[in-house]
This record gives C-alpha cells, sequence and structure tokens, in this order.
C-alpha cells in the first residue's frame, strides 16, 4: 500500500524547482546547481520525478533523463570521479535509440537501453541527422564503445520512471496550455472553454494526465524500495498516452494559431514526439508489462 | 510519497484476512431477489456480529469510524478474499445511512441506522425520473402537504433493489414555484400502500432496476429529512458520499477481470500477437493505474471533485474497454452469449449510470479547470 501524500520535504522541493524553472534567467548552469544530477545528494527516484516532471512542464530542452540517470550509475559502479564531473556540470549525457541519439555528439556520452540491460556508451563516430523536433540536437550513431553495462530491471524501471516524469510533464503543459487559451480566447460573444466539445477535451487532457502522474507516483515510491519493474514499465506506457493524446488534443484547441510555427502547441508536440519515441517503444512495454505478475 | 509500513496496519491486515478467511460465504449470490436478499443480509449481519459492520461509518453512530487507510485495507481484502459486496444494502450503508447521520433528526438517527447496520433493514433510491435524469433538479413528482403528511404521486426510475428494499430515499418536489429550493427528501416506507414496482429489463439481460410509481402516497411530515424545501442540499450531501470508499471495491474488482482475460488470451494462443499484446498490456496498465488511483484518493488531500471526476471517467472508460478487448480475444466464440459477452453489455452503462461521463467532464471542466459554463 502506497501513501501518495506529498510530505514537507517534497512540498518545498516542488516550491523551490518551480521558482527555478519560473526564472528569466535560467540556463543550464541553474540547472545544474540545483542538485538535480547529483547521486549522492538527490538520489531518491521519489523526489526525482517530481522534479523531472516539472522539467517537463517547464518543457526545458537539454540532456536531463541521460545526465540523471549516468550520474547514478557512474556513483554506483564506483566512478565516482565521474559521477561529479556530471553533477557539476562539467559533463552530459544524452540518450540513444536504435541508430539514432539525442544530446551527444562525438567523444560524448549516451545511455542506451534494451529490456534489463542499461547501458553508457561513448560515441565514436557520428553523422548529422535533422531531428523532426528543431529544439531537440539528433545525430545517426555509426560506431561506439561501451563504458558501463548494468543488467537490472530495477536500473531500467529508473530510466522508465524518468523518461515517464517528463513526459508526465508534458503532457500536464498541454492541459495547462489549453485550459489558459480556452479562457482567454472569445469567439461567437463568449470564452471557448464555454463550448462542451472544447471543454470536454480539457477534462480529457486532465484525467489522462491525472491517471499517469498517479501510476508514475507509485511506480517512483516502488523503485526507491528496489521493487517496480511492472509499475514503471506501466507508467511509462500511459505516460506516453497522455502525452502524446494530449500534445494533439492542445494543438487542436488552438485552432490556427496551434499550427503556425511560432507558436509553443508546435514545439510541445514536437517535443513529445522526440521524448516518446527516444525510449523502450510501446512493444517493448507492452511485453515487460504482461511479463510481470502484479 | 512512500510505501506504507506501518506494523499496527500489518496487524490489522491480519486480522481482517483471517476473519474473512473464516467467514465469507462459500455459497455465491442467488439469482432470485428474494434470495439475494436474504444472502445480503446474513452476510451484514455476519460482520455485525463479528464487529466488521460500518466500516466506514463513525463509532458514534456505531461504525467502525476506520481511518482511510484502514478501510482501503479492508477492501483490499474483501476483494481479495471475493467477499460478496453490499448487494441489496448498497444504497443503505453508502447513500441513506450516511444521509440521516448528517443530515438527520436524532429520532431519525435512532429509528433508521442500526437496522442498516444489522443487515435488517435495505433501501433504495428514488432519484431519477424519465424527465429528469442529467437534470435531476427538474424532478417533477409532486409531494402536497395534508395535515401531517406528505401525498405523494408522481414516478421514480432507475430504482435499484426497489422490490426488496423497506425503506426509499425520495426526492420529491414540494414547491412547484421554484426549482432546486422547491425539492425535500423524504424517508418512504417501501410498503405504503399507492406504490408500484415494475421491473427494467436491460440490455445485459438482467433486470436490476425498476420504476417505482406512486398514487397518492402518504408519508409521514416526520419523514422528511434536512427540512422542508431543502433536499436538494441534502441530495448533494447524498451523492456526495458516493466520493469515498464506495467504488472502490468493483474498481478493485476490474484490476481481476483483467487478468482472467490474459489467461483466457494464453489459453486461446492469442499472445503472440503484438496487437493483442498491446491491447492487454494497455488493459493491465490503466489497471494498475485505477489501483493508484485508488490510494491517491485516500491518502493525498486532493480537491475532492478531480478525484471524483478522474477516477469515475477513468474507471469506466476502461471497464468498456475491457470488454471490447475480451470480445476480440474471444474471436467468433464471442457470437455465442457468455459471461464475457453479458459483461459487455453491462459495460454499456459504466458511463452512464452515477452521473453521466458528460456531466463528469462537465464537473471537472468548469469546476477543476475552471472553464466557463
Amino acid at each position: 500500500m502506497i501513501d501518495l501524500s506529498l510530505g514537507e520535504s517534497q512540498t518545498a522541493l516542488l516550491a523551490s524547482t518551480r521558482k527555478t524553472l519560473a526564472s528569466p534567467e535560467l540556463d543550464w548552469n541553474a540547472i545544474v546547481r540545483e542538485g538535480w544530477f547529483s547521486a549522492t545528494d538527490f538520489a531518491a527516484v521519489t523526489d526525482q520525478h517530481l522534479v523531472f516532471i516539472e522539467l517537463g512542464r517547464a518543457m526545458i530542452a537539454g540532456p536531463l533523463v541521460g545526465t540523471a540517470l549516468a550520474a547514478r550509475l557512474f556513483e554506483d559502479a564506483g566512478e565516482t570521479d565521474l559521477a561529479r564531473r556530471l553533477a557539476q556540470g562539467g559533463l552530459s549525457v544524452g540518450l540513444m535509440r536504435g541508430d539514432f541519439a539525442i544530446h551527444t555528439e562525438n567523444w560524448q556520452f549516451a545511455i542506451r537501453a534494451d529490456g534489463e540491460l542499461v547501458e553508457v556508451v561513448r560515441v565514436l563516430e557520428s553523422e548529422p541527422a535533422t531531428s523532426l523536433d528543431a529544439t531537440t540536437d539528433l545525430i545517426k550513431v555509426l560506431r561506439t564503445e561501451s563504458v558501463l553495462t548494468v543488467t537490472d530491471d530495477v536500473v531500467a524501471a529508473r530510466l522508465h520512471v524518468l523518461l515517464g516524469a517528463y513526459l508526465v510533464g508534458l503532457a500536464v503543459a498541454a492541459e495547462e496550455m489549453s485550459v489558459l487559451y480556452a479562457l482567454s480566447r472569445n469567439q461567437f460573444g463568449r470564452p471557448i472553454g464555454a463550448f462542451q466539445a472544447v471543454k470536454h477535451r480539457c477534462a480529457e487532457m486532465r484525467i489522462r494526465a491525472h491517471a499517469a502522474r498517479a501510476q508514475l507516483a507509485v511506480a517512483a515510491v516502488l523503485v526507491d524500495e528496489g521493487q517496480g519493474s511492472f509499475e514503471a514499465a506501466a507508467a511509462h506506457m500511459l505516460a506516453v498516452e497522455a502525452a502524446r493524446r494530449n500534445a494533439d488534443d492542445n494543438l487542436q484547441n488552438h485552432g490556427g494559431i496551434g499550427f503556425t510555427a511560432d507558436h509553443s502547441a508546435g514545439r510541445l508536440l514536437a517535443r513529445t514526439q522526440v521524448y516518446s519515441r527516444i525510449g523502450p517503444s510501446v512493444a517493448e512495454q507492452a511485453a515487460l508489462v504482461l511479463g510481470a505478475h502484479s | 510519497m512512500k510505501l506504507v509500513n506501518d506494523p499496527a496496519l500489518d496487524t490489522f491486515r491480519d486480522r481482517a484476512r483471517t476473519w474473512l478467511e473464516e467467514n465469507v460465504p462459500t455459497e455465491s449470490r442467488p439469482e432470485n431477489r428474494q434470495e439475494a436478499r436474504e444472502y445480503d443480509s446474513v452476510w451484514l449481519r455476519r460482520q455485525y456480529d463479528g464487529g466488521w459492520a460500518g466500516v466506514a461509518w463513525p463509532q458514534a453512530y456505531g461504525g467502525l469510524g476506520l481511518t482511510p487507510l484502514q478501510q482501503l485495507i479492508w477492501i483490499e481484502e474483501c476483494v481479495r478474499a471475493q467477499a460478496p459486496g453490499m448487494g441489496c444494502f448498497t444504497v443503505a450503508l453508502g447513500h441513506a445511512g450516511p444521509t440521516i447521520m448528517e443530515c438527520g433528526t436524532p429520532e431519525q438517527q435512532e429509528r433508521y441506522l442500526t437496522p442498516i447496520l444489522k443487515g435488517e433493514e435495505p433501501w433504495c433510491q428514488g432519484f431519477s425520473e424519465p424527465d429528469s435524469g442529467s437534470d435531476l433538479a427538474s424532478l417533477r413528482t409532486r409531494a402536497d402537504i395534508d395535515g401531517d403528511h406528505l401525498v405523494v404521486s408522481g414516478q421514480k426510475v432507475w430504482t435499484s433493489f426497489a422490490e426488496v428494499a423497506d425503506f426509499q430515499e425520495l426526492l420529491v418536489r414540494t414547491d412547484p414555484t421554484a426549482k432546486h429550493a422547491g425539492i425535500s427528501w423524504v424517508i418512504l416506507d417501501m410498503r405504503s400502500p399507492g406504490v408500484e414496482i415494475r421491473p427494467i429489463r436491460t440490455i445485459d439481460g438482467r433486470a436490476e432496476f425498476a420504476e417505482v410509481f406512486y398514487d397518492q402516497v402518504r408519508v409521514p411530515l416526520t419523514n422528511v429529512v434536512g427540512g422542508l424545501n431543502n433536499g436538494w442540499a441534502v441530495a448533494m450531501q447524498t451523492l456526495g458520499f458516493e466520493r469515498g470508499t464506495g467504488y472502490l471495491p468493483n474498481r478493485l474488482r476490474l484490476l481481476n477481470i483483467v487478468e482472467q482475460l490474459i489467461v483466457e488470451a494464453r489459453k486461446r494462443d492469442q499472445f503472440d500477437d503484438e496487437r493483442v499484446q498491446i491491447a492487454l498490456a494497455s488493459l493491465r496498465a490503466e489497471a494498475a493505474a485505477v489501483r493508484a488511483l485508488g490510494y491517491e484518493g485516500m491518502t493525498a488531500n486532493l480537491d475532492a471533485d478531480l478525484v471524483a471526476t478522474v477516477n469515475q471517467v477513468f474507471y469506466a472508460e476502461l471497464a468498456k474497454r475491457l470488454y471490447r478487448v475480451a470480445l476480440d480475444v474471444l474471436g467468433d466464440d464471442a457470437l455465442e452469449a457468455s459471461d464475457w459477452t453479458q459483461g459487455f453489455y453491462t459495460s454499456m452503462s459504466e458511463t452512464i449510470l452515477g452521473g453521466t461521463k458528460e456531466i463528469q467532464k462537465n464537473i471537472l471542466g468548469e469546476r477543476v479547470l475552471g472553464l466557463p459554463r
């Protein structure tokens, strides 16, 4: 049985995280200074997942998931020097899937996962590629060398929770963007949020994000207990679905302006596509979810 | 946010599990309505005698006053032990009893509460009418004052347990000049002269609901709960009690049905089809989320409208999807009537009864997201 109430320290963590992410001077250094990549000071996934939801919600771009996960992998493997460099922002780690990688380049690191196997690789040779999201740089990887390999379902679960959290954040961002627009955009003499089609879409967006978030919280608690493989895979599946459908609904709620390149609805759509595809596929997660006996 | 690790709760769970192991009836609930009433009554009495009646009721009214976590444990253990539900005492325990506790007079509390706990007097609900479903406040069943009685005439629909209930929580119009402010919540003795019950057959082959007709039925004024013409506020309390642990057992049982479907798919060698895998995995993931939402509802201090509407819609749509997938898993065998096909038909009501999903989304959109009416 899981108690999902927020403790005092978590409430404080959320408040300070939101304050930092709302700052107009936010840059990579400011993010590093928060200590979110410190495997020694910020180890609990229960806390990490709350931060990563906010990072998704604020649509922060950068090597967030890879760096956070790799810091923990290096620390646990005794590679304290590398872990410290990640914590201090001197080094960052991207994510790799198939032949592609985001947020990394030659001689830099990326995390690659295949079922229970989680690996840190160094990219040795790559080609530039055009990302489907202009704000997330993409390369085509030709050669790598393995730096660290772990076969552990709890480590894989940690990856699923961090990715899932960022995706839930994107799903929440979509819903909030829609509600704001629905309150302020007037047509036919009233805010469009008064029309049931728009109102119900916003309600559905909230339902999806909320359910995914609750499952994610359960998963995070269990991963900190050394369990949670099934729950994390389930949470990741739900987060992918919530983020994708919410990004779509959000653009629809915005009508024509959502279709313009300037508007953030399109950026949210693109970011969601990247993050929902850089992790395990739906089919892979389905096998994991079905393989487990909850 | 943490795993609950409380030796006192573990002891409580052991106690609940042991008692249920020793006391859950081995016979299944009879189909015949009167026999089912007897079955429900015996089960409730056994809980009362065993010190387990009224888990969600305050101690002041004879209940156990369990904490939210204890209630959750009790429900989990009941589902695990496949204990019968409240059956025809659902309205009495979940609606009428709590309403009388909250809004009734000491005399009403004295008269009605203990017989509910003991499984002696089932209740039914008289709220919806043919012309008043989602717009409940438009109800038209009239109650005119005649001396120290109300005289009721009209009709109710979607009344569960009408044929076996002793009492009904009945909403009537006592002031035709006002809408919400002209409604009263009254206790009706179902054995009163002038009450006629007609079962409604539904597409799943069941007849769990009924129409109830009232022809000049006399109800003592002392049966008004919460004051004359104050019934809308009382009814909102009644419906609000559904938001506690009321629906949780059914929701948790859905998890078991998902597992049954997975077993069925394996038996039918459907498991290697990737589309089936994804469909079943989605169901299992969403069922896990139903449990997570249950934990959240009982432990986190969130807005009541948010929790109620999210839980209701998410669960209802999952239930429908579960049975759609089930019929796909059955393939050609779905042509033949079975528990799965009956479940499919019953599932159509999940997004309608207890507040349509449209109303739920309106409430979420308006009261939680702040969108305009």
